[in-house]
C-alpha cells in the first residue's frame, strides 16, 4: 500500500491529494466547524465523486493540523447519544488558508493561460 | 432480530476498536473518533438500503486496513518514540557517572579512615565493593556503547525492538516497560541500606550513634529520589500518549 498521508482512488494522484488535503480541510472548515465524516462527505459530494479520500487517513491529517495550531477540536454529544469530535479553524489556520488560496490561484491562473493557448491539448 | 446469532452492531464496533487498540498508534481518543466515523458511515449506508451487517463491513473496508491506518496515525503521533532507548542511554550514563563520583568519594573517605584507624580490613572491603560496583557499571556502559554506536549492536537493538513491537497487545507492552522501570528502581534501592550495612561492617562498635549516619543516608536517599524521578520523567515522556485505562469507551459502545 502507498504510504502517503492520503490516497486517491479515482482521478487525483497521491501527491496531489497530499498537497491539497490540508487546503481542502481549511477551506471546508472556513464555512464553519465540522466533524471528520462530514468533511469527507463534503469533498466527495463537491467533486462529484472524483476526489475520494481513503477515509481513515483523514484523521492523522486533522491531528497533524491540530498539532500545528491550524485547527482545534472539541468533543460534543451528537443526536444519537454518541460523542462526535468537531474541528474548527484557528487564527493560524485562517492565515494559512489565505496564503494557500493565493498560491493555488497562481498555479490555477498559470494552467488556465497555458491551456487556453493550446486548446487542442488532451 | 430473531436469527440464532443476531448481528450486534455495538459489539462488532467494540471488537473492531479492541483490535485497533492493540496497537499503540491509537489512543482512546483516536479509537472513539474512528468509531464515531464508523457509526456515521454505517448510518448512511443503512439509509441507502444495506443491512446493518453489510453496512458495518462496507464501512470498515472504507475506513481502511489496520496496518495502513496504524502507520499513518503513528507518523503524526509516535506513541513510543524510539528516542526512548537513547534517553535511557543518557540516563544510564548519568547514573554511571553519579555512582562513580559517589564511589570515589567513598573510596577517599575509606582511605582517610583506614589511615586514621588501626583495623584496616573492613575499609579495604568497602573500597573493593566500590570497585566491583564501578566495574559492573562499566560493563553496562560498554554494552550500551556497543548497542548504540556499532553496526552489530544496532542490528541487535533493532531485532530487540522489532520483537518488542511484535507483541500483540498494548497492555503487554506497557507491562514490560513498567517492569523494566520497576526493576531499575529496585536495583538501586539497596544502596540506601548499603550505607548502614557498610557502617556496621566497618565499625560494629560505633553503631550506637545513629546521627552519624543521617548525612550519608540523606545523600543516598536524595540520589535514589532523583533516580526514581528521572525514571518517571523518562517513562512519561516515552509513554505520555498511551491512553489511560478507559472503561467509558467500551461502556458507551455497549450501552447504546
Amino acid at each position: 500500500m502507498p504510504n502517503g498521508i492520503m490516497q486517491i482512488i479515482l482521478m487525483l494522484s497521491r501527491e496531489l491529494i497530499a498537497a491539497s488535503s490540508t487546503t481542502l480541510v481549511l477551506s471546508i472548515l472556513s464555512d464553519g466547524e465540522n466533524y471528520g465524516y462530514a468533511l469527507i462527505q463534503r469533498v466527495t459530494e463537491l467533486s462529484g465523486g472524483e476526489v475520494q479520500w481513503s477515509e481513515g487517513m483523514l484523521y492523522p491529517v486533522l491531528h497533524w493540523m491540530e498539532k500545528e495550531d491550524l485547527i482545534e477540536s472539541e468533543w460534543r454529544q451528537a443526536e444519537s447519544g454518541h460523542r462526535r469530535k468537531y474541528y474548527r479553524l484557528r487564527q493560524k489556520g485562517r492565515t494559512a488558508l489565505h496564503k494557500e488560496k493565493e498560491q493555488w490561484t497562481v498555479v490555477n491562473n498559470l494552467f488556465t493561460k497555458l491551456w487556453k493557448a493550446q486548446p487542442h491539448l488532451t | 432480530m430473531e436469527s440464532p446469532t443476531p448481528f450486534d452492531l455495538n459489539e462488532a464496533i467494540r471488537r473492531w476498536q479492541h483490535n485497533l487498540g492493540a496497537s499503540l498508534a491509537f489512543n482512546a481518543d483516536n479509537l472513539e473518533e474512528l468509531a464515531s466515523h464508523l457509526r456515521a458511515s454505517i448510518q448512511k449506508l443503512k439509509a441507502a438500503g444495506l443491512s446493518e451487517e453489510e453496512a458495518f463491513r462496507t464501512a470498515v473496508r472504507r475506513i481502511g486496513e489496520r496496518g495502513v491506518l496504524e502507520r499513518e496515525f503513528h507518523k503524526v503521533k509516535p506513541v513510543l518514540n524510539w528516542s526512548l532507548p537513547k534517553s535511557l542511554f543518557w540516563f544510564a550514563a548519568g547514573v554511571f557517572f553519579a555512582r562513580v563520583i559517589l564511589s570515589l568519594s567513598l573510596a577517599v573517605r575509606s582511605a582517610e579512615w583506614s589511615y586514621n584507624f588501626v583495623p584496616r580490613q573492613p575499609y579495604v572491603r568497602l573500597t573493593l565493593s566500590n570497585s566491583v560496583d564501578v566495574a559492573l557499571l562499566s560493563l553496562v556502559v560498554l554494552f550500551l556503547c556497543w548497542r548504540f554506536f556499532t553496526d552489530g549492536g544496532k542490528k541487535f537493538g533493532a531485532s530487540f525492538v522489532s520483537r518488542f513491537e511484535g507483541l500483540a497487545n498494548a497492555r503487554l507492552k506497557l507491562t514490560v516497560l513498567n517492569l523494566l522501570a520497576l526493576a531499575t528502581v529496585v536495583a538501586f534501592l539497596p544502596s540506601i541500606s548499603g550505607v548502614l550495612a557498610n557502617r556496621v561492617r566497618s565499625d560494629p562498635m560505633e553503631m550506637g550513634d545513629l546521627r552519624d549516619y543521617w548525612p550519608a543516608i540523606a545523600r543516598r536517599l536524595a540520589f535514589n529520589v532523583v533516580l526514581v524521578l528521572t525514571m518517571v520523567f523518562l517513562a512519561r515522556r516515552g509513554l505520555r500518549k498511551i491512553p489511560p485505562a478507559d472503561g467509558t469507551l467500551h461502556a458507551r459502545a455497549m450501552s447504546s
